[in-house]
């Protein structure tokens, strides 16, 4: 069980008053609060340990450097990967995503290709397939959804087909909270002998990842929302793929001989790593990597699933509420992206801001999602490991007086 | 943040609740369509103008109660207003809700002053000068879509 309250004394942001009030924070999804101890972790680097990696014989890059391969078995640990070396740091999930579609896109994309995508896709994983088959003149593909948010697999066979070279796939909607059943779409992929992208951007932070299990060829996701710092992110890639891939930025520390003449690069993963990497980011996402998994993956989301059904059942209870995506839990991720009667959620994010609650307000950099499924906008709370069912109760309450305050004679 | 109350006023969210002058007339001489693509906010103003003035106006659309409380409210001040005027109106207006503490003479702006608190708002901003964007526009007859980014 999660002890969301002595998790909470954690966070020092938390502690702070927005608006006379004590800062309720539902808006995870965008990006999570930092613990104590992933704070250190930065400021213990750069107060005793700050270098540059890997090609200093001083006992401060060598400690540096170490720290940086800690990180990096870390998340191989995270997402079950046996071999560290399929790790590779980026900005983020968006770098992620646009590191493949540069590199093994250019590379392996013609006029035949189909790349599949589904309707619930962030934009970081639109536009980037937007432009590439700009570029190769390939087909991008959508796979369609329900009215209730989940995907409608019922022609799956048809839109992944043998010239289907990659399904780029989120794994649980930032809009709308769906999980997907990726490990399925994964294993359809794999018949037509296309390569699988997971955008893990929103489960791994919320629930256990196995990248060994679901035998996806890439997975990308942010550190900023698993309680590490911002700037820092993770590609992970099967390794054969990894070395058959061109390079991606060139420059310092991707190389393994320079001459002036011509280059040739560094081994994987730092191949793809050129100039100094993110030192700081990366040890700090390695300290948030250790509180997750110290409090268990499994727990968090069972924690999640918890306070998110605590939710729901009283959200439902508010007249003309509308709750868009799945109803099932198991379907669901700790996020509920909603409309009530009267109330733009523009207003309604204001109006809580003003008891201190921070939610999301708009689209969520997912337009294309919220126009299919019939919405301008939606207000979404999403949920976290300090956040507690006493909030979740404000929050319900302050909802309803939204509705008194915007809509009195 | 100041008091909640210091944005929305019970006239604007009267105005949300009630707006006035709203629906797509018969008759128009001047139209056009507003557009906040970040939050989804559209407007579409129609204005009949007669001899340099304006004879009706009134606007469709969806959005907060800042927007659709503001195009309501200058529906109500720019009839029957001429075409310099209006036009001085709405640069007041955009002068008022991007300036702190904005001390001008607000006289001219009548109802559409209670949106003054706005300014310390910075996220609401773009929400109160869409109409006032798209009233220009039609005003002189642009034929693209206004949009706040």
């Amino acid at each position: 069980m999660i002890d969301s309250e002595k998790i909470a004394s954690d966070f020092p942001i938390l502690k702070r008053k927005i608006n006379n009030n004590n800062l309720i924070y539902f808006d995870n999804a965008a990006t999570s609060q930092k613990p104590i101890q992933v704070i250190e972790s930065i400021t213990n680097f750069y107060t005793s340990t700050n270098a540059n990696i890997h090609r200093g014989v001083h006992t401060l890059s060598m400690e540096a450097t170490n720290l940086y391969d800690r990180a990096k078995e870390r998340v191989a640990e995270f997402i079950n990967s046996t071999d560290s070396e399929s790790i590779i740091f980026t900005r983020g999930t968006t770098e992620s995503i646009n590191l493949v579609a540069e590199t093994w896109g250019r590379a392996n994309l013609d006029e035949n290709s189909e790349i599949v995508i589904t309707e619930l896709e962030h934009h970081s994983n639109i536009v980037p397939w937007q432009e590439l088959i700009k570029e190769t003149n390939s087909k991008l593909k959508y796979i369609p959804i329900n009215n209730d948010g989940t995907l409608d697999l019922s022609n799956l066979d048809q839109i992944i087909n043998s010239n289907t070279k990659l399904v780029s796939i989120t794994h649980v909607s930032n809009g709308i909270g769906t999980i997907n059943n990726i490990k399925n779409i994964i294993k359809q992929a794999k018949d037509v002998g296309a390569i699988t992208l997971i955008d893990a951007a929103q489960s791994a932070p919320h629930m256990p990842i196995d990248v060994n299990d679901l035998e996806c060829d890439f997975l990308a996701f942010s550190g900023h929302k698993l309680l590490a710092p911002t700037g820092i992110g993770v590609l992970y890639g099967n390794k054969k793929l990894l070395e058959e891939m061109p390079a991606y930025q060139k420059g310092g520390d991707m190389i393994l001989e320079v001459t002036y003449q011509k280059s040739s690069w560094a081994d994987v993963p730092f191949k793809f790593e050129a100039g100094t990497p993110n030192i700081a980011g990366a040890i700090g996402l390695k300290s948030a990597i250790e509180y997750l998994m110290n409090l268990s993956m499994a727990e968090i989301r069972n924690h999640e699933i918890e306070i998110t059904e605590y939710a729901y059942e009283q959200m439902m209870n508010i007249n003309g509420i509308e709750i868009l995506g799945p109803e099932n839990i198991d379907e669901r991720a700790g996020l509920i992206s909603f409309n009530i009667p009267g109330v733009h959620p523009h207003d309604l994010g204001t109006f809580l801001d003003s008891k201190g609650i921070a939610i999301r307000t708009g689209h969520h950099c997912a337009m294309p999602l919220i126009k299919k499924l019939g919405s301008h906008s939606s207000a979404r709370a999403s949920f976290y490991i300090y956040n507690t069912k006493k909030e979740i109760d404000k929050f319900i309450t302050e909802i309803n007086n939204s509705m008194k305050y915007f809509n009195h004679v | 943040m100041n008091d909640l109350d210091d944005i929305y006023q019970e006239l604007i969210i009267d105005h949300n609740r009630r707006p006035r002058n709203f629906g797509e007339p018969a008759k128009s001489t001047n139209r056009a369509k507003g557009h906040n693509p970040l939050c989804g906010d559209e407007v579409e103003f129609f204005i009949d103008i007669n001899e340099n003035k304006i004879i009706n106006i009134q606007f469709i659309g969806i959005g907060c109660a800042i927007s659709k409380g503001s195009a309501s409210m200058f529906t109500e001040i720019l009839i029957n207003k001429t075409i310099k005027n209006a036009l001085q109106i709405t640069a007041t207006f955009k002068k008022m809700i991007t300036t702190h503490n904005f001390t001008e003479d607000l006289h001219e702006l009548d109802d559409l002053s209670l949106l003054s608190g706005i300014s310390s708002y910075p996220a609401r901003v773009k929400c109160a000068i869409l109409s006032s964007h798209t009233i220009e526009s039609a005003i002189k007859n642009e034929q693209n879509i206004i949009s706040t980014e």
